[in-house]
């Protein structure tokens, strides 16, 4: 940079040009190589073609996005050789003499006892004995009693009336965008303090069945199921990134949101998920997604649940509309729920996601919906 | 609009070029300024927009009130009570509207207290302090009210709306009113903070985040004592990479436009002690919580018993300004309480306790990574509950992640990490010995292999949700 002396009236305008130069320069070959990732982030955020995709017409304009596949694959080939390293250190240490196995975790919860609390009823420290009876943990360890209660099998339009049986060693799957991400770490938490039941949380923000070039569950799920077959129940939760209309999968023209095509083919979406779990022998939990603040989403969010429900339905598998759960319906959007004649705000300031409040909640009713049973009963 | 947005970095530039063509007339690229904070606000909710407008106005009326009448308090105290009062019923209503309710269900009283349908507005942390800085620089004469609109963009400057650093009205308030140009000073800093920002939260933070973090937290029994370590530490580097990119990218966006931020971090995690800490840690508030909240107090000026309660007042002050939630207080109060142990044992004993520096960070380092994590816990008994599998799992479960490798790795970081502080100056200095015009050909490669190695994704920024 030339030293130039600040309010220097006649270079400002230089060095500001000097400084775009700099910055534009930077910024276009970058539009160039990542054309394809703009592209897939356009249409997932603003379902729409991103603004340069008109220069897909000229080979010079796609070339950029080859020059992607070099570092790509240094990246995928790094990423295994750390993976490698990774695991060769993992083994190592847990092959150390000494160490316990694996199976020791599954072996310190008996089944037969779905009501220990593991760790908590081991804790010996008396200041946590202490906080813990006074704030409670944030899974509600009762809430394995909520179907017996009636409660929970109201809200389940489930065909089968009862619950998923789970033994210890099965697992739990669960897939959907940020609102998933709120609820399967306690739905998470709360089967491994009970049952020591591990589960897998694949949820990631912004994701839906919408735009399989930017995520797609279905074929996510699939590995999924391939690399771990003891998966016995995938609990469900999409939506709210789905609204909207998406290009045809044979590259035609979008089609318009809640036309008999958009249907068509988001409802195959939802099939082709529920089908892997099946053929893999595992149950579904289909979560519906809550009311919502703006009234536009909140009626498309209301047609999306009909998809879910007619095809989880069909497939006689459990759906569970959330709404209910904290306190709202299609109708009335609230952001407080009822409990125990209180108040408890339920929905964050966007009107789409749940408070801690409202996680919880919705947790308990999932894990009031797993009963856990000898592994020869649950099969 | 995230500023590390394909949209905001779409636009930003066009929105560079009319500004830099604006560079005669200062006042013209401050009503572009103005214009571009408050669009940004609408992007994400008119009623933002809104708010922060009235809320400008009443203060702005206010600080021309209390300037007028010097010799009057009332206006004064009037104006510090109404800005309080906007955070404290927007942010904090139903943090007290529950404490009220579970205390009325402990006394019996059988009330239901009505929720109310209230949204935060974005930044009003910030533009609060920002607007209480200017109303106590009015009262003590250090500046003259500004004109309406060099006060609104004092409160709504994009860069620093979202999450801050916090500006002072004495120093930023010169430069939105300044008559003659700006000028584009340094860009080979200002493109050396944004490309650091990249690496810093696009790249190391969300990969930590994502591998490491996330998964531990999530349910920390699940986890090996290592492992539990291993994520307890790298969510005190992601923070510190997440919050300090931040203000890195902000820095360099505002370097852009002629601006100097002030500066926010300083290698925190060197600092031997909680008070060093403190001031190498988000300074802009540390300095605000010091001259507005500590001092006011008394500060030291009344014995060390009172001096020792207003440190812990002002830490609960400033955890509570960290959001609504019990855990921020009691991280607010953990901090306060070390410092005063600290304070005590340095009147106890002659020399300090740990002379070797080194040492000295490593414990430091610690505290404040183990509180971290009680910052981080959405509830006590969930920090309670990752604590108890740190002591616990050194039998089972077994390792999940290569933990003794990766603590490795930490333990060299935090040795090199002195060494490594000046990097970005350094950066820069090598930037602007690079002819102007071959820049792109050393920044394009650079921003390429950050992209390619970070985790797919718009990071999100952790202090936007204070």
């Amino acid at each position: 940079m030339e030293p130039m002396p600040e309010n220097d009236f006649r270079k400002t305008p230089r060095a500001a040009l000097k400084m775009l130069y700099t910055l534009l320069f930077s910024l276009l070959p970058l539009a160039w190589i990542e054309q394809d990732a703009i592209a897939l982030y356009w249409r997932q955020i603003h379902h729409k073609d991103a603004p340069l995709e008109f220069l897909k017409r000229f080979s010079i304009w796609r070339s950029g996005a080859r020059l992607n596949d070099a570092p790509a694959r240094l990246k995928t080939s790094l990423t295994s050789e750390v993976s490698r390293f990774d695991e060769w250190a993992i083994s190592t240490f847990n092959a150390r003499p000494g160490a316990d196995k694996p199976e020791r975790l599954a072996l310190a919860v008996p089944p037969e006892n779905p009501e220990s609390h593991w760790p908590q009823e081991k804790l010996e420290l008396k200041l946590s004995r202490f906080i813990m009876e006074r704030f409670p943990p944030t899974v509600d360890n009762k809430a394995g009693n909520h179907l017996d209660s009636g409660e929970a099998a109201t809200a389940m339009e489930a065909p089968s009336g009862g619950a998923v049986r789970l033994s210890g060693a099965d697992k739990v799957l669960f897939i959907g965008d940020s609102l998933m991400q709120g609820i399967a770490p306690y739905v998470n938490a709360g089967l491994y303090k009970r049952h020591a039941i591990r589960s897998f949380d694949l949820s990631k923000q912004s994701t839906g069945l919408a735009y399989p070039a930017f995520f797609n569950w279905p074929s996510q799920v699939k590995k999924t199921f391939l690399e771990k077959p003891d998966i016995k129940l995938m609990v469900v939760f999409l939506g709210p990134n789905d609204p909207w209309d998406f290009p045809h999968p044979q590259g035609n023209p979008y089609l318009k949101f809640g036309s008999e095509n958009w249907e068509t083919v988001y409802r195959g979406r939802i099939r082709e998920l529920l089908e892997t779990a099946q053929k893999n022998g595992a149950r579904v939990l289909w979560l519906a997604p809550p009311c919502m603040r703006k009234k536009e989403l909140n009626m498309r969010m209301a047609y999306l649940s009909g998809l879910f429900s007619d095809e989880v339905k069909n497939s006689r598998e459990f759906f569970l509309p959330t709404g209910s759960i904290v306190g709202c319906d299609s109708e009335r959007f609230a952001s407080f729920m009822d409990s125990g004649g209180k108040k408890i705000k339920a929905r964050s300031d966007d009107g789409i996601h749940f408070t801690l409040a409202g996680q919880k909640k919705i947790a308990n009713e999932i894990l009031s919906f797993i009963h856990i049973v000898p592994r020869e009963a649950a099969q | 609009m995230s500023f590390l947005s394909i949209e905001f970095w779409a636009v930003f530039p066009f929105f560079l070029c009319v500004y830099w063509l604006s560079a005669p007339r200062p006042d013209i690229q401050n009503a572009l300024l103005l214009l571009a904070s408050y669009g940004l606000l609408v992007l994400f909710d008119f009623r933002f927009a809104l708010f922060i407008a009235a809320y400008t106005i009443l203060t702005h009326i206010l600080s021309h009130l209390i300037h007028r009448y010097p010799e009057k308090k009332f206006f004064f105290v009037l104006s510090i009570i109404a800005s309080l009062s906007c955070l404290a019923t927007l942010k904090y209503h139903e943090f007290f509207r529950s404490a009220v309710q579970e205390l009325l269900e402990k006394t019996g009283a059988g009330l239901s207290l009505p929720g109310l349908e209230l949204i935060v507005p974005l930044g009003i942390s910030f533009y609060t302090f920002h607007s209480i800085s200017y109303l106590v620089s009015v009262r003590k004469r250090e500046i003259v009210p500004a004109s309406l609109p060099d006060y609104a963009l004092f409160l709504a400057f994009f860069p620093s709306l979202i999450s801050g650093p916090i500006n002072r009205a004495r120093d930023f308030l010169p430069q939105i009113q300044t008559a003659s140009p700006r000028a584009a000073s340094d860009p080979c800093k200002a493109l050396t903070l944004l490309l650091l920002a990249l690496v810093k939260v696009a790249w190391l933070g969300a990969a930590l985040l994502e591998n490491w973090i996330k998964p531990v937290f999530n349910n920390p029994p699940e986890f090996h004592s290592l492992d539990i370590l291993l994520a307890a530490y790298a969510y005190s580097i992601q923070l510190y990479l997440n919050f300090s990119g931040y203000t890195d990218l902000v820095t360099g966006i505002a370097l852009l436009l002629g601006f100097t931020l002030p500066v926010n971090f300083n290698a925190p995690y060197l600092a031997s002690n909680l008070q060093e800490f403190w001031r190498r840690w988000h300074i802009s508030l540390s300095l605000f919580m010091r001259d507005y909240v500590y001092v006011p107090l008394g500060g030291s000026r009344r014995g060390t018993l009172r001096a020792l309660r207003n440190v812990v007042l002002t830490m609960l002050v400033s955890g509570l300004w960290h959001g609504a939630n019990f855990t921020f207080l009691l991280w607010g109060t953990i901090h306060g309480a070390g410092m005063v142990l600290r304070e005590l044992a340095g009147r106890f004993f002659e020399k300090p306790l740990i002379e070797n520096r080194l040492l000295a960070s490593a414990l430091t380092f610690h505290f404040v990574c183990f509180a971290w994590v009680v910052f981080r816990c959405p509830t006590l008994s969930d920090s309670l509950c990752f604590f108890d599998a740190l002591v616990r799992n050194f039998d089972a479960p077994p390792l999940r992640f290569n933990a003794v490798f990766y603590l490795g790795v930490f333990a060299l970081a935090f040795i090199a990490y002195p060494r490594t502080s000046r990097l970005p100056e350094y950066a820069a200095e090598k930037l602007r010995t690079v002819h102007w015009s071959l820049r792109p050909l050393i920044l394009a490669p650079l921003v390429w292999i950050t992209i390619t190695l970070s985790p797919s994704g718009i990071p999100e920024f952790i202090y936007a949700a204070f």
